[in-house]
């Protein structure tokens, strides 16, 4: 039979080197079964010789269902996973830490801030004013405790939460507000987003200032939660570091956290 | 168009395949009959070693008649009609691997029956023995090593050794540029010589 081709036009001399091509050579040839013509004669006139695409798209899967009952599954199936995965992330505490100071501050041993952003709620002038009147009301000497926190807890080293302190600076800075002393402590609020070093350097810097000690830090006490301050990271010993000595007793808790704010009840 | 498969006179036998598929174009279908029965034995070899499979490659051999009868139309001049038509086995082929593997893959029932029918995916060289005891046949186990190798160099290997086509043709026939296909070539047939010594040992004289 021929192909149309010659053999010696289609046989390079390198393609007889190989051994493997004599061993495949040596494969008998297999012919068409009897009737192929007749059986191919029968397709064409039949008209129900579909090609193999054509086949392949029609060929129901062994369930018996079509094949796009499957994409549309599969579809649906990663809607879903997304869909539920958005709604997780949208209504999980942790999305709703901005603006709230519930969620508490987690201070991994090494000083830095742990996954959760640290929540410092100081001047965000969303404390309600009765809250801080009240405090300032009920706990007349809160006031002055929150002016000099630091002065009990530097002494056993230790870095106290900033609710007890935080509680009268809040009082005292509702009752002398300083819009220009405002804006330089949201400057310095959002480096302390950033790095809790950097908070706790910036407090050191103005910390001679007992007019802008008070200011400094402003938790929020409540929040929707009702767990009061419960993660604020910051350390009050840090207000009183007029003195070097005292100022490098500081910067070693910084080097050596011992923070572990309560978890929030939520 | 008549379908019946008219028998050709001697003048249609000595015609190029070019000028059987133009008389065929033109409307004489004795031309296609010469064709059918020019390729139906070196279609059939390819598929069915392509396949592995003989029941499938005889099908997939009356799809490439079909398709060239009724896409006769298709065909330019400007390739060789044995390239379009291997072209369209090769195709064909390729589509019957990928929709038994699929169905193999989703089948949970007819595991067993796919898993006889598809050898060449999943190579176990620990076969030869086996099959040594049990048939005692050479080529078949030529044929089981050839089926161990992936489809890409099994193509080109049966294409260049077993059909005798030549490297241009197969470039044509694969969609691949020259340089591709003799490297493929290379790598295919060391590939099956290392399986081949598996089989019967280094000490064969053909290898």
């Amino acid at each position: 039979m021929t192909t149309g081709t010659a053999d010696s036009d289609r046989n390079p001399p390198e393609k007889k080197d190989h051994p493997v091509r004599d061993v495949l050579r040596s494969l008998p040839r297999l012919h068409a079964r009897d009737g192929f013509e007749l059986r191919l004669q029968k397709r064409i006139a039949a008209g129900t010789a579909d090609s193999a695409p054509d086949r392949m798209e029609e060929a129901p899967f062994p369930t018996g269902l079509p094949r796009f009952v499957y994409s549309a599954a599969a579809v649906a199936a990663s809607v879903v996973l997304i869909s539920s995965f958005l709604l997780v992330q949208l209504f999980s505490p942790i999305s709703r830490t901005p603006g709230v100071t519930g969620t508490s501050t987690r201070v991994s041993p090494d000083g830095s801030a742990g996954k959760q952003n640290p929540v410092i709620p100081a001047v965000t002038g969303t404390e309600p004013p009765a809250a801080a009147g009240r405090d300032n009301l009920h706990l007349p000497g809160r006031s002055q405790a929150g002016l000099r926190p630091s002065t009990r807890s530097t002494g056993d080293k230790k870095l106290t939460p900033v609710a007890e302190s935080a509680v009268g600076i809040t009082a005292t800075r509702e009752s002398n507000p300083q819009p220009a002393e405002t804006s330089r402590q949201i400057l310095l609020m959002n480096k302390q987003q950033s790095v809790t070093g950097t908070l706790e350097l910036q407090r050191s810097d103005s910390a001679g200032r007992p007019n802008d000690r008070s200011r400094k830090i402003v938790p929020r006490v409540r929040d929707e939660f009702g767990v009061g301050v419960a993660g604020t990271a910051i350390s009050s010993p840090l207000l009183d570091s007029s003195k070097s000595d005292s100022l490098r007793r500081l910067k070693k808790q910084m080097l050596q956290p011992s923070i572990t704010p309560p978890k929030p009840h939520n | 168009m008549s379908v019946s498969m008219e028998r050709p006179s001697t003048t249609h036998q000595e015609r190029s395949d070019e000028e059987l598929i133009a008389e065929f174009q033109a409307g004489r279908p004795e031309a296609f009959t010469v064709l059918v029965g020019r390729y139906k034995d070196p279609l059939t070899n390819y598929v069915t070693r392509f396949l592995a499979d003989r029941d499938a490659a005889d099908d997939v051999v009356q799809d490439v008649f079909v398709r060239v009868y009724r896409k006769k139309n298709s065909y330019r001049p400007v390739a060789k009609f044995s390239t379009w038509i291997y072209t369209i086995a090769a195709n064909l082929s390729k589509t019957e691997l990928r929709r038994r593997k699929r169905h193999l893959m989703f089948s949970l029932s007819r595991g067993r029956e796919d898993a006889d029918r598809q050898p060449m995916e999943i190579p176990d060289l620990r076969y030869a023995s086996d099959i040594q005891a049990e048939q005692g046949s050479r080529n078949a186990l030529i044929e089981r090593a050839l089926a161990t190798l992936s489809p890409k160099f099994r193509e080109i290997l049966i294409l260049a050794d077993i059909q005798d086509l030549s490297y241009e043709e197969i470039a044509e026939i694969t969609g691949s540029n020259m340089g591709t296909v003799k490297s493929r070539l290379n790598r295919a047939r060391t590939k099956l010589q290392k399986q081949l010594r598996r089989i019967f040992g280094t000490d064969d004289h053909l290898l």
